[in-house]
């Protein structure tokens, strides 16, 4: 039984208490949005106002747990290879049944989603009037059900891991396999790249004049093309191997977790880059910072997986 | 945001409140002691355990018949040296002697001396050995725990065995093993091969079982496949098996001495929630002035989350310093029980200093997760106190 | 300064206890001003003060501080404001008891981004002015009542707020300790600041104020 694995359990029991804390923030939040009004002077919007706080406070703690706990959740799997057959890797304990990829895939989006709460809670905060106040409690509830949609999949996933029969493993998965290509639209891994620094070249135009729809969607296409270029390109490098394909295996220690940096820039950039977007559509105003995260973050990123490319040509005089 | 003097303030709130806190801070501080001496203790078993596999055969194979494994012929290594992969093939002679006075067993290893050997665990145990003093008479290693056991029957200096065929066999105690090995060789015997075959009546065609040795991982999958097939009767170990077997069991462990942990947790985080939700009129005194003088709901929020983090904070480090004290100095006594449970003989071993961050951050979030999630309620009813009603 | 226009407060609205503190006041303070609130207790001096310091919220009407609509502000920006711009100056003091007076003092800057040099010059200063800086390390449960009284005015310095309101500043004072009091408050108006002060104490007469009584909640015109 994987659920007797220690750091199983100490992430359920943290999960529980922090949905705990959200369901408490959830029925405040309900109350408050039912009888909200900025303009009344009554005790009992005062009181609504104060009440607002205690779901700030539980907000942000849970939401801060969530972020520190989404590179626990990789660590624990990561970890719990051993325990699986066949694995050496997270990819191999994610892909053990078909629920690991959509939650892993739920939780960058509500990671995602945070983020952007946070940042929209403090434009909130910075006005005199409550401006967002209500888009601010509803964007929460759509944090909240997806929350409780994760600690569902997490429950089925952690069940159905299973310990008997061996799994494949990351080279297995990613791996080209006979005739299909893996990357979409039959990409040549040189297209690939290119696609990859043309669009990188998008979202600097777009950060740099400040489009918000270009940053957009030149943002979600440079993210969908870097996941790609990382996995079937950029990976090898980090591996020195050509034929080592996987996500999850530079984020251990023998590749000194460089995954980490590598898909934390990326999740920052495109995450500033989309959110700065989708913030000027839900408070009309122009954020010159998130820009400027945007920018700063892709960059690192595409500088430090470009240097690995770099410094295997000038150590070995050849590409893989 | 808030300066350097918010943390002097908060310092010199925290001394001025220490009777107000100080017996959270001892239960908090037992818990995490309790806590972190289980989980340090259980790694640090691990990791040992781990690092004596390391050194184990990659296979052992085994001849079965009826569902029991019985001696396995000589020439079945001779036969397997062949396979590609496999660098050596070592029959292997052990078995448990029954010591009758004290209705135990001890573990009896016979070592061909001549023999490169492959377990560095072995190879430790005897690097220092005199060999051919050694060979020259019966004699034999022994564990600490066989030590003490034949001090009890004042065999200090040798024991005489009793094969099966009711010969009489005298072997001499020539040394005992190093402490730090015991939690493998306590119970453990070495002595040469065919002294060991005598006394565990093995014939001279047969072994216990037989160790392969693989150099290269990536082969293992391979080479278990063509061994299968070798024999029908034919039963192969893989180290890997053994790994996760071990791990398995002491995650077993810990997880059912976490579980009923959560417990403890959950009514401590009652506890807490009801000793901040007091809140004595003085506290409200300080908060109204504080929020009266320009301090907003937020800051005071910050100042009472940071204030029992401190605790909790304090309470951690002090809990896990004492019990990395407890487990790596003293040596876990009492709670060392409960891990070597399926030992033969009573365990006396000094434990190697091993910690990883993981392990702390997650020592860290479960405790402090909880610990925060119960006072978060009562420090935003503390903070939203009407200033003036406070102040009067 | 400050301006307050047809200010309405009422406690528990909606319930049977409900209790209207203050009735349609408007009142206007000059910048610089010297303005003394006299009533008895319970006639809403007090409520009226916290009203101007955004300490409570009226019911209907508009107040304005140093240009500022503070009526309706949100938690964060009526503490803001009142970090700002306000002192106060408590009847019972309100000080930490086991804080040095330079901490007691310094309490409110704490929130503030400043670097600590600047932080140790606001405090020394206000201290300075107060008269209490030879007692800056002396905790504040050893002073005396007349020392406290200047601790609690330097604490309300430290932001050099342009309004301070003082609320009841002499009831625990004797008349020597009354009549110094006064005399700081006639120093801090000279150097321009606005004051506004809630008492009954008669003592007040000889200052040169403006003087509006209130009795009910509502303002009586001299």
């Amino acid at each position: 039984m994987i659920f007797f694995s220690n750091s199983v359990i100490v992430f359920i029991f943290i999960e529980a208490l922090l949905l705990l804390l959200l369901s408490i923030a959830f029925i405040n939040v309900v109350g408050i949005l039912k009888s909200w009004d900025f303009s009344a002077t009554s005790t009992k919007q005062y009181l609504l106002e104060k009440r607002s706080y205690l779901v700030l406070l539980i907000i942000f703690f849970t939401l801060g747990f969530k972020i520190i706990l989404l590179p626990y959740f990789i660590y624990m799997i990561d970890e719990l290879n051993v325990l699986v057959p066949g694995a050496m890797c997270a990819a191999g304990v994610i892909n053990s049944n078909i629920y690991g990829v959509y939650l892993l895939s739920l939780k960058v989006r509500i990671l995602f989603l945070v983020g952007l709460w946070i940042i929209l809670n403090h434009y909130d905060l910075q006005a005199k009037d409550y401006p967002f106040f209500k888009k601010k409690l509803w964007l929460f509830i759509l944090i909240f059900f997806l929350i409780i949609a994760e600690s569902i999949l997490d429950i089925f996933y952690l069940i159905n891991i299973v310990t008997d029969t061996p799994v494949s493993c990351c080279s297995a998965i990613y791996g080209v396999s006979g005739i299909s290509n893996p990357i979409p639209f039959d990409l040549h891994v040189s297209e690939l790249l290119g696609l990859f620094y043309l669009l990188y070249g998008l979202t600097l135009i777009s950060a740099l004049y400040r489009y918000a729809l270009l940053s957009l969607f030149s943002n979600m296409a440079f993210l969908y093309s870097a996941y790609y270029s990382v996995v079937y390109f950029f990976g090898t490098y980090v591996y020195e191997l050509p034929t080592h394909l996987c996500p999850f295996c530079m984020l251990q220690a023998e590749y000194f977790y460089s995954g980490y940096f590598i898909w934390g820039t990326l999740f920052l950039g495109t995450f500033f880059g989309i959110s700065a977007a989708l913030l000027q559509y839900i408070t009309g105003k122009e954020i010159k910072k998130m820009y400027r995260y945007s920018l700063a973050f892709n960059s690192a990123f595409i500088l430090f997986c470009s240097s690995y490319v770099l410094l295997y040509y000038i150590r070995n005089g050849v590409f893989l | 945001m808030q300066n350097k003097l918010f943390y002097n303030f908060l310092f010199l709130l925290l001394l001025k409140h220490r009777i107000k806190h100080i017996s959270i801070f001892i239960i908090s501080t037992l818990i995490v002691f309790i806590l972190s001496s289980v989980v340090l203790l259980s790694n640090a078993l691990q990791e040992e355990i781990n690092t004596t596999l390391d050194s184990q055969a990659d296979f052992v194979i085994q001849k079965m018949r009826a569902g029991k494994s019985v001696n396995t012929p000589l020439s079945w290594s001779d036969e397997f040296r062949e396979i590609e992969g496999i660098s050596q093939a070592q029959p292997r002679v052990y078995g448990q002697y029954f010591f009758k006075p004290n209705a135990e067993h001890f573990t009896i290893v016979g070592i061909d001396f001549f023999d490169e050997q492959k377990s560095k665990n072995l190879q430790k145990l005897i690097t220092n050995l005199d060999m051919k003093k050694f060979l020259e008479k019966p004699n034999m290693l022994i564990g600490h725990g066989v030590k003490a056991l034949l001090d009890k029957y004042y065999f200090f200096d040798y024991y005489v065995f009793k094969t099966p065929h009711q010969k009489k066999r005298k072997v001499n105690i020539y040394q005992i093993f190093p402490k730090e090995s015991s939690l493998l060789s306590n119970d453990m015997i070495i002595m040469d091969i065919d002294l060991a075959r005598e006394i565990l009546g093995i014939s001279e065609e047969q072994s216990t079982d037989i160790a392969l040795y693989n150099p290269n991982e990536l082969e293992a999958e391979n080479i278990y496949v063509k061994l299968v097939l070798k024999h029908a009767d034919i039963r192969v170990i893989q180290k890997s098996d053994i790994a996760k077997a071990y791990k398995r069991l002491f995650n077993y462990k810990g997880g059912l001495f976490l579980i009923l942990y959560m417990i403890v947790l959950l009514t401590f985080m009652m506890i807490l929630y009801q000793r901040y939700s007091m809140v004595q009129s003085s506290d409200k005194k300080e908060i109204g002035i504080l929020r009266a003088l320009g301090w907003s709901i937020k800051d005071v929020i910050i100042l009472k989350v940071t204030e029992s983090f401190m605790v909790a904070f304090g309470a951690f480090l002090l809990g896990f310093i004492l019990a990395f004290f407890f487990v790596f100095v003293l040596d876990a006594p009492l709670l060392s029980n409960i891990f070597y449970g399926y030992a033969n003989l009573p365990m006396d071993i000094s434990l190697h200093r091993s910690i990883d961050f993981s392990l702390v951050s997650l020592l860290f979030l479960f405790y402090i997760l909880p610990f925060m999630t119960a006072v978060l309620i009562p420090s935003w009813k503390a903070s939203v106190i009407d200033p003036l009603e406070a102040m009067r | 300064m400050i301006q307050l226009e047809n200010i309405n407060k009422i406690y528990n609205e909606s319930r049977p206890n409900s209790f209207q503190a203050l009735k349609d006041i408007s009142l206007h303070v000059g910048k610089g001003e010297l303005l003394i609130l006299k009533g008895v207790s319970g006639s809403g001096k007090s409520t009226l003060l916290s009203i101007m310091g955004s300490l409570i919220k009226p019911s209907s009407g508009s107040v304005i501080v140093d240009g500022e609509s503070i009526a309706k502000l949100p938690d964060l920006h009526a503490s803001n404001f009142r970090a700002q711009k306000l002192g106060f100056i408590f009847q019972s003091f309100n000080l930490f008891e086991a804080l040095s007076v330079a901490d007691n003092v310094a309490i409110l800057l704490t929130n503030q981004s400043l670097t600590l040099e600047a932080l140790h010059v606001s405090v020394s200063d206000a201290m300075e002015i107060a008269h209490i800086s030879h007692k800056k390390d002396t905790e504040v449960r050893l002073l005396s009542g007349g020392e406290k009284q200047r601790c609690a005015i330097a604490r309300a310095l430290v932001n050099s707020p342009k309004v301070i309101l003082c609320d009841e500043p002499t009831a625990n004072l004797d008349s020597i300790n009354s009549q110094k009091f006064i005399a700081t408050i006639k120093e801090l108006n000279a150097l321009g600041k606005t004051i506004v002060i809630a008492t009954h104490d008669p003592i007040f007469e000889t200052l040169d104020a403006r003087v509006v009584n209130i009795e009910n909640g509502i303002l009586l015109k001299r």
